[in-house]
């Protein structure tokens, strides 16, 4: 037995110091040109929202593989593995729940809508060009309505995620926005943005009465997100 | 004296193995915790900002203090000072630069402090974080959080002088999550990284704000 944790160590020890863990490299920007914007004068903006996800349980520390751990040079690889595994598993179940109370919670309110909207009254304060919603249009019948060009705002990601290591959290809205020019199918614009609440809530405060602090903040950053898009388009040179 | 056995033997072999594995591992850490992180660049700043809609105006970007000088980025094994990464510059500085890049970028002239009195208008404030938190769930797994704050007072130089803005600004990066976590080098190249995506969303998140850019507007009149 006592090999096992050798074992454990040497295998564990060089992959931790060869590890290639990196981040993942950001979206490439595309800069929007006065020239081009010229072009476009009916654009036509669709909104889409991905699924909710929580990040809670899975981020708190955990004793069961730290146990496991400090048992594991003494009796081999395995339990490290085991620990992990259900570890993970259980908080996932966690996390998953937590995801439900939260879509209950903001049942029957659309945030594509809302971000559809705030978007266009963003540009729209610019006067760059004449848009409108085109929610679920296919490009050749946009083409045929007369638009020049698409503007895809896409909300890649909408996740709670646990401050530091307090119990209260964060939401963070990863969006998205493209212009393609539809005569060409050339990307015109684009852009990622992040955007984070300032103050970090508990559960139960988020799911307070009807979920009034949660569709607050998920508003907020939402008009903050549109905002952010919008002035790409709006201070284009 | 007799001989070891073979079984006596290989157990010996294995550990010294392990010892030797062990302190190589250690040195690594040592030698590459206590390097000195290079901040002097200035963040990829890139696209049109309403900055550049308000008409040119004349800056002196201040001090922006730092009451804690932290340093240290990284912090690994109960956190002793061998172990630590460390910045080259005061995060107060590294902020100081990236503002005053935005603002140049855009078309307004940044001067030297000793000018103060010729620009329109002068900014300066505190940093109250610059740090990425790593924290552990589990043996394996962990989070690299960046956490970029700073208070930025927006003080008008025409008559009277006086301050229009004083407010605090987050800049705001993903966490990095990892599993089978890289030792000291990886972990600084993360954290790098991670520093200069929310130093970069601090300066777009001050140069977007509203109130901020109401402020200059009042200015230019």
């Amino acid at each position: 037995m006592p090999f096992l944790g050798f074992i454990a160590v040497i295998v564990m020890v060089p992959l931790m110091i060869t590890s290639c863990a990196s981040l993942a490299p950001e979206s490439p920007l595309v800069i929007p040109k006065t020239s081009q914007l010229q072009h476009l004068h009916k654009v036509a903006l669709s909104a889409s929202v991905s699924e909710l996800k929580v990040r809670y349980a899975r981020d708190e520390a955990s004793i069961l593989p730290a146990f496991l751990g400090i048992a594991g040079p003494f009796i081999g690889l395995l339990p490290y593995v085991a620990g992990e595994f259900i570890d993970y598993g259980v908080r996932s179940s966690q996390d998953t729940m937590i995801k439900g109370q939260f879509q209950d919670t903001i049942q029957g309110w659309s945030i594509s809508e809302r971000l559809s909207r705030y978007t266009i009254e963003e540009i729209n304060k610019g006067s760059v060009f004449h848009l409108d919603a085109a929610q679920g249009r296919q490009p050749s019948q946009l083409i045929s309505d007369g638009y020049d060009g698409l503007i895809d705002i896409a909300l890649d990601e909408i996740y709670f995620q646990r401050d530091g290591t307090s119990d209260k959290l964060h939401i963070f809205l990863r969006g998205t926005g493209k212009m393609i020019e539809l005569a060409t199918g050339s990307v015109v614009w684009k852009r990622e943005e992040l955007t984070a609440t300032h103050l970090s809530h508990s559960i139960s405060e988020y799911t307070a009465g009807r979920g009034h602090l949660l569709k607050e903040e998920i508003d907020n950053l939402l008009h903050e997100l549109s905002f952010r898009l919008a002035s790409d388009l709006v201070y284009a040179q | 004296m007799s001989m070891p056995n073979k079984e006596t033997f290989l157990i010996g072999l294995v550990g010294v193995h392990c010892l030797a594995v062990a302190f190589v591992a250690l040195l690594i850490m040592i030698v590459a915790g206590c390097a000195r992180m290079h901040m002097e660049y200035l963040p990829g700043l890139e696209g049109p900002s309403p900055l550049r809609a308000i008409g040119p105006l004349t800056f002196v970007v201040g001090e922006f203090k730092d009451p804690t000088d932290n340093r240290v980025i990284i912090k690994a094994l109960l956190s002793p000072p061998a172990l630590r990464s460390t910045m080259e510059q005061k995060p107060g500085e590294i902020v100081r630069t990236a503002i005053a890049a935005e603002l140049v970028r855009n078309g307004h002239r940044v001067l030297p402090d000793q000018d103060a009195e010729k620009a329109d208008v002068v900014l300066d404030g505190a940093v109250v974080d610059f740090k990425v938190t790593i924290s552990g769930a589990g043996m394996w797994r962990q989070k690299f959080e960046p956490t970029v704050t700073t208070t930025l007072r927006l003080t008008s130089n025409g008559e009277p002088r006086r301050i229009l803005l004083s407010k605090e600004y987050k800049g705001v990066a993903e966490p990095f999550r990892c599993v089978l976590c890289p030792s000291a080098w990886g972990q600084r190249d993360i954290a790098e990284e991670l520093l200069k995506r929310a130093l970069r969303s601090l300066v777009r998140n001050i140069t977007l704000d509203p109130a901020f850019l109401d402020a200059l507007k009042e200015i230019n009149k």
